[in-house]
């Protein structure tokens, strides 16, 4: 379903492809923020968040010939996100994963607005870790980067109806902790 | 669709600022437990990360992962001309050797083809030579030239039957010098 690919994504990798590398920029710029949050989500420590950018860009941009544009760029980006993440994970053998809880948070203006939200971010970080693999990343495509439920398929080579029921096992698992 | 499903398929694109609650919602948020809920997951998880922003500028960050892109282009050609040298290299050594090994002739094709021209039988030898002057030779005469020929050299000579043992050393030189002229 090209529909669902933003247009911009498609001229701007053309572009790189005939050689121009500000498009490559524009691409990063775009990307990167997102990205990062999904790396985050996904159980990266914030201090390898660059490293596992710049290794993400680093491989899609040396396999941009194989992305068709038939998947929207950002779930192609976030599905070789995820599997660094995952490699990473397995050669240290899960020791370098850092919870939620451990993070820095945001700072908020009302101390007891604040002391509540980190409350429930460290419960649903640890909850977002629990999660079976595929339920997390549906989860964090659908709830943090946007994505339908046919472009989650195509990034994690599933159904939209299999990617539909993970996304809502994942909101149950997690609406626990919050209620 | 219910009201709960169509909320909950909108709250991604709302918590990401795309989209934005109708009143009727926000009714609906404040009535259902269920869906305020699943806002407060999807809503607090589109947060988390939103401070994981990345530390390095996309200017920097794209210059550096093309950087690493060109050196491992540069690096993916090296690889590919070493591996073209070495295959049409080791082609090239096994052309020569087959060609070295079809163009040796035929003294090189087995054992059995080794042969030695100084081993062949002094008959054989005397057959191949021409000698169309034993053609019309008397089977005596033919005989003569075969004793003499097997003969230990110095014992005799082909030409002593011939001459007679008159003949002086003195009337051959001076035959040969007649010959010569």
């Amino acid at each position: 379903m090209t529909d669902a690919v933003p247009l911009g994504d498609v001229a701007l990798v053309a572009a790189y492809r005939r050689g121009d590398e500000r498009a490559a920029t524009e691409i990063v710029r775009r990307h990167a923020p997102g990205l990062a949050r999904y790396l985050y989500g996904m159980g990266a420590g914030p201090s390898d968040v660059d490293d596992l950018l710049q290794d993400t860009f680093f491989k899609a941009f040396r396999a941009l010939d194989t992305w068709r544009g038939q998947e929207s760029l950002r779930g192609w980006l976030c599905t070789i996100g995820a599997n660094l993440v995952r490699d990473g994970y397995r050669r240290s053998k899960g020791r370098t994963v850092v919870s939620i809880e451990d993070r820095d948070l945001p700072d908020r203006s009302d101390p007891f607005e604040e002391t509540a939200a980190l409350e429930t971010e460290s419960r649903l970080g640890a909850g977002l870790a629990g999660l079976p693999r595929l339920q997390r990343e549906v989860f964090l495509l659908r709830a943090q980067q946007g994505c339908e439920y046919e472009e989650i398929a195509r990034a994690l080579g599933t159904t939209p109806g299999a990617a539909r029921v993970h996304y809502h096992h994942a909101v149950k698992r997690l609406k626990e902790l919050v209620t | 669709m219910t009201i709960c499903e169509r909320m909950s398929d909108r709250m991604p694109s709302v918590a990401a600022g795309q989209a934005a609650w109708t009143a009727e919602e926000w009714g609906h948020l404040d009535a259902c437990l269920d869906c305020r809920a699943e806002w407060t997951v999807v809503r607090t998880v589109g947060e988390v990360g939103t401070h994981a922003a990345p530390r390095t500028a996309p200017e920097v960050l794209a210059a550096n992962v093309l950087a690493r892109v060109r050196e491992a282009e540069h690096a993916d050609r090296r690889r590919a001309t070493t591996r073209w040298a070495l295959r049409w290299g080791g082609l090239a050594a096994a052309a020569a050797l087959m060609l070295a090994v079809l163009f040796r002739g035929p003294t090189s094709a087995g054992p059995e083809a080794v042969t030695d021209p100084g081993a062949r039988a002094p008959t054989e030898v005397a057959f191949l030579l021409p000698l169309p002057e034993l053609d019309d030779a008397e089977s005596d005469e033919l005989q003569a030239v075969l004793d003499g020929l097997e003969a230990p050299l110095g014992e005799s000579s082909t030409l002593d039957g011939l001459l007679g043992e008159d003949v002086t050393q003195q009337d051959l030189e001076r035959a040969l010098r007649a010959w010569e002229g």
